[in-house]
């Protein structure tokens, strides 16, 4: 991995990062937060991550939601309700736990219910497997949630999460 | 007093340049008969004071911001306490709304809890100041109790059945107005125009 461009890593238009704390992305998301000044709002629950970011963007702001890929699952009625069947927009960064090779017995379920939960809401998902897919996918997921139709995912992968984490030393 | 003294007191003490985020059922109906241009009804249990908390974090000072739900609600989503609490200190003025009739009104008028929850320490546990009104002309006092960031509880009995609805907007059709009174009041522009390649 070429050395990182932190301050440029998440698009410039995002303008406020709403989470809760995963180990293998808040690293990552606390080093852009560092370098770039943004805005971060810290949360006990995925549901209220989802939910205060939703009230953010009809505010006008541009809020990206970061948690592991099992908050789509804990903030599953939310979305629905919020984001589905009141079509308010979201735009989600999550690190991919449990797909092929995780050695967590806990996380394993995590990545095949991560995809059916995007398939089963209709969101629009993209993987980033480098920083540079990571900075054009969220830029997607930006033009996506404009047109307030849909909710854009991004999914880190954990080799780019690993490779991040590295690059902080 | 009932629903509808509670919340027409609060309007008199709030007057009508608020942006008002609602439940359904009773307090979404008293929200909307208020303030009616006003409210977002969100269909989702629990999600209506973070939601409303986002916003005012959104439209900064110059948003009025409440949100207006009932008390099965607010235990629904009690986090929501933890995310007010934890915004508390950016927020200019917000007011989280609870209509306590101790019950499920919408599913038939079931116990909302079969215990005595005890407010002031369950708001005061997260640092928020709570204001508690009986009577309508209470209100105004507990609001400036609750201020400048914290619950309001309005004690409510209500004997008359909650009317039937007769809005027709659906859930995005109501964004879709409220997106436009933000648009009009606080100038929140929607983000983009279409484009064409």
């Amino acid at each position: 991995m070429s050395r990182v461009e932190w301050e440029r890593l998440f698009p410039a238009e995002i303008d406020c990062v709403v989470t809760v704390p995963d180990s293998m992305l808040t690293p990552v998301v606390r080093r852009v937060v560092e370098t770039t000044g943004l805005d971060y709002l810290q949360t006990v629950h995925e549901s209220q991550a989802v939910a205060v970011a939703v009230g953010l963007a009809l505010a006008g702001r541009r809020p990206l939601v970061c948690m592991e890929n099992s908050g789509l699952r804990a903030a599953g009625e939310t979305i629905a309700r919020l984001v589905v069947l009141h079509q308010l927009p979201l735009l989600a960064l999550v690190s991919d736990r449990g797909g092929y090779g995780d050695p967590n017995w806990w996380a394993q379920h995590h990545s095949d219910h991560m995809r059916g939960l995007i398939s089963l809401f209709a969101l629009v998902g993209a993987v980033a497997a480098t920083p540079a897919e990571l900075t054009r996918a969220l830029r997607g997921g930006l033009d996506v949630v404009a047109t307030r139709m849909r909710a854009a995912v991004v999914v880190a992968t954990p080799e780019l999460l690993e490779g991040l984490r590295r690059e902080l030393g | 007093m009932n629903s509808d003294e509670a919340v027409g007191a609060l309007r008199d003490a709030l007057g009508r340049d608020v942006a008002v985020v609602a439940g359904v059922g009773r307090s979404g109906w008293a929200a909307g008969r208020y303030w009616p241009e006003r409210t977002l009804h969100l269909d989702a249990l629990g999600d209506v004071l973070p939601v409303a908390s986002g916003l005012a974090l959104g439209l900064g000072p110059a948003g009025r911001v409440i949100s207006v739900e009932g008390d099965g609600s607010l235990l629904f989503g009690l986090a929501g306490l933890a995310t007010l609490a934890g915004l508390r200190e950016r927020l200019h003025g917000f007011t989280a709304v609870v209509l306590d009739n101790e019950r499920y009104e919408s599913g038939g008028n079931q116990p909302s809890r079969h215990f005595p929850l005890d407010w002031p320490a369950l708001v005061g546990a997260f640092g928020l100041p709570l204001g508690q009104a009986h009577r309508p002309t209470e209100v105004a006092a507990a609001l400036v109790a609750a201020a400048p960031v914290g619950v309001l509880r309005l004690v409510v009995r209500d004997e008359a059945a909650l009317p039937a609805p007769t809005g027709t907007d659906n859930g995005r059709e109501a964004v879709y107005a409220f997106r436009r009174m933000l648009e009009l009041r606080y100038g929140v522009r929607p983000s983009v125009p279409a484009r064409k390649f």
